[in-house]
This record gives C-alpha cells, sequence and structure tokens, in this order.
C-alpha cells in the first residue's frame, strides 16, 4: 500500500489526475484513495490548482493568439521556411553527400594520375639501369683500338 | 542545455515510425514535399509549444521555423527507428526557448503603452481582466526548465518518463521541476484568489 507521504509527494508534482502519474504507480494510488479521507482532500486541494493552471495556459495562449488565427500562423510558417530553404535549397545531408561523391571522384582522378607517373618514373628508372648497366658490362675501348678501328681494313678481294 | 543528438537510444516507439521515417528518409534526401508535409503536420505542434513558452507571439513563431529548419538541415541525423520523431521535435523546440530566454530581452514597454479606454473598460470586466493578467504573470514568473515540465506533462500529456528524454534529464528531476513549479503557481494563483475572495 502506498503511503500518505508518497501519495501526496506525487500529487504535488502530478497533480489530482492520476493518469499523469507514473503507470505502475497508478493503481496504488487510486487503492489509497478510495479507502483514505485525506488522501481525497490532497486531491481536492491539487485538482483546484490544476484548473487554476489550466486557466493560466489557455489565458497565455489566447492573449498570444489574439486578433490571430493559428492556422494563418501556419501558413506563414510554411512560406517563410520554404523562403528560407529557397529554391535550389538541399540539406547539409544533401550538400554533404554530394560533396562526398565529389571528394570519390576527385580521389579517382588522383589515383589515376599517380599511376600513371608511377609507371612513367619506373620505365625511366628501368631505361637508364639499363643504360648503366651497359656501360659497366662492355669493355671500355682503349685508345690504340679506337685508332685501329679508323683504319681502313685490307680488301678481302685482292687477296684472293 | 540539452544536445539534440542525445535523444538517439531511447526506447522504440512505433506510432510514428512509418510517417515519420518515410517523410524524414525523403527530406533528408531533398524532397521538397516531403518536408512541406512535416512542416503541415508537425507546424502546428512546434508553434503550440513555442506559443506556451516563448515571451511573444513573434518570438514563438521565430522559434518554430528555426526548428523547421533544424529537421530540414539534420533530417539524416535522425534515427526514427530508435526514438519518436515529436520527441526530437519537443526538444528542438525546447532549447531553442530555453535559449531565448536566456538572450537579454529588450526594457519593457511603460506601463501606459497602449492601454484600453478606461471609459471603454466596463467596471465587471475589470476583475476578470486583473484576474487574466496575474494568470498570465504567474507562468511568466516560471523558470524554463519549470515551464517546459509543466508544458510537456500537463499540456502535451507526455509521462514524466517521456518529459525526462525530451529535457534529457531524470525523471526524478522531472517530478521536482514539476512539484517546483506547482508550489509557485499555488503561491501565486491561489493566494491571489484567497486574497481577493477575502476582499484583501
Amino acid at each position: 500500500m502506498m503511503t500518505l507521504k508518497r501519495f501526496r509527494k506525487l500529487t504535488d508534482s502530478y497533480g489530482a489526475d492520476l493518469r499523469r502519474w507514473p503507470e505502475r504507480l497508478r493503481p496504488q494510488g487510486r487503492a489509497l484513495l478510495e479507502c483514505s479521507a485525506q488522501a481525497q482532500e490532497i486531491i481536492a486541494r491539487a485538482r483546484e490548482l490544476d484548473e487554476a493552471i489550466a486557466a493560466a495556459a489557455s489565458a497565455r495562449s489566447e492573449s498570444l493568439w489574439a486578433g490571430d488565427h493559428p492556422e494563418e500562423a501556419l501558413v506563414r510558417l510554411r512560406n517563410s521556411v520554404a523562403a528560407r530553404i529557397g529554391p535550389a535549397g538541399a540539406p547539409a545531408a544533401v550538400a554533404a553527400v554530394a560533396a562526398k561523391q565529389r571528394s570519390r571522384r576527385s580521389a579517382r582522378g588522383t589515383l589515376w594520375r599517380v599511376r600513371w607517373v608511377s609507371l612513367a618514373t619506373a620505365a625511366s628508372v628501368a631505361i637508364l639501369a639499363g643504360i648503366a648497366l651497359g656501360m659497366m658490362y662492355t669493355p671500355a675501348a682503349t685508345h690504340q683500338d679506337f685508332l685501329t678501328l679508323l683504319q681502313p681494313g685490307p680488301i678481302q678481294l685482292l687477296d684472293d | 542545455m540539452v544536445r539534440e543528438e542525445e535523444i538517439h537510444g531511447l526506447e522504440t516507439h512505433s506510432e510514428d515510425l512509418d510517417d515519420a521515417a518515410g517523410l524524414l528518409a525523403r527530406t533528408a534526401s531533398g524532397d521538397r514535399r516531403a518536408f512541406d508535409e512535416i512542416v503541415t503536420r508537425y507546424g502546428p505542434v512546434a508553434l503550440r509549444l513555442a506559443v506556451r513558452m516563448a515571451p511573444d507571439r513573434q518570438s514563438a513563431e521565430d522559434i518554430a521555423q528555426e526548428a523547421m529548419l533544424r529537421i530540414w538541415r539534420r533530417a539524416n541525423e535522425f534515427d526514427v527507428r530508435r526514438a519518436r520523431f515529436t520527441t526530437w521535435l519537443y526538444r528542438i523546440v525546447v532549447n531553442l526557448c530555453i535559449d531565448l530566454r536566456r538572450r537579454p530581452r529588450p526594457a519593457p514597454l511603460p506601463e501606459d503603452f497602449d492601454t484600453i479606454d478606461a471609459a471603454a473598460a466596463a467596471a465587471d470586466n475589470l476583475e476578470a481582466d486583473e484576474r487574466r493578467a496575474a494568470l498570465l504573470r504567474a507562468m511568466d514568473e516560471l523558470s524554463s526548465g519549470q515551464r517546459a515540465a509543466l508544458m510537456l506533462v500537463y499540456d502535451e500529456g507526455l509521462s514524466g518518463a517521456e518529459a525526462a528524454q525530451v529535457l534529457g534529464i531524470s525523471a526524478k528531476a522531472v517530478e521536482r521541476l514539476l512539484a517546483r513549479a506547482r508550489a509557485r503557481l499555488r503561491e501565486l494563483l491561489l493566494a491571489g484568489s484567497r486574497q481577493s475572495e477575502d476582499g484583501t
């Protein structure tokens, strides 16, 4: 059984309408309300305040909407939101997706460029390495050999 | 201040899953018609909430507009399978209202600004006007948190746990806010009415 202290505390927060109370505590609250005159008194006082609060909330809404209608406010809201977004507007999400796609395209382009440059560099290195190896393993011609090469050789046809 | 992103990870709600999920997904992909449907359907909720918390109607309309724009910009961030769309909307509006109340306000208008002609005001309406003014003042006396808790639980019919989700606090903290709000309103509203009944 719920204590009167707990009942009062819940009423102080949620008011007299037990439908606002936490669901699991409602049956205990109803049970106490049925058998306790003090609980009924607490609810009666809370109901008085509930009505005053409802009147205050309603007075505030009426005061703010005086001379206007909420439906007109909705039309203004729709128009102003549409104007703020603009005809070419897109949510940040869409813009982000587009930016990501652009970034991916750009990254793909960069990748291709990098591949071509790498290939060209590798080919150049291979050619240079080939030239270097060729120079290293070919016996260098001496000065004498070089001159011999320049001398005309005997004509074989006359020897026969 | 409550971060709107913190709403993720809360319990699943099924009632507005289909509608809100579809509309938000379409909005996130730039579908203006879907977003207009969101504004049409949930704009009145944003306006109703803002009117109860903002200092005046223009501010309330500005807040509702900003709330809708946030939904447009962040539609892809919200996972409607994990939380109710209206909870997210409540949170956005409440945060905007709290932000607004933190900003310095312009000086109030003088007492005699645009007052009703005394001759035109009938004597029997005077008491009703005073009572109404007292009611309006009483709501303004509450802190932002108290007013938000009261509005969510009393006007919007949220449970304490649901209001706690919107405000990013515990259900116990919501209970405390409600108790303080009611104590303050009892002081302002019922003490005033008892005084007038006593003729003081």
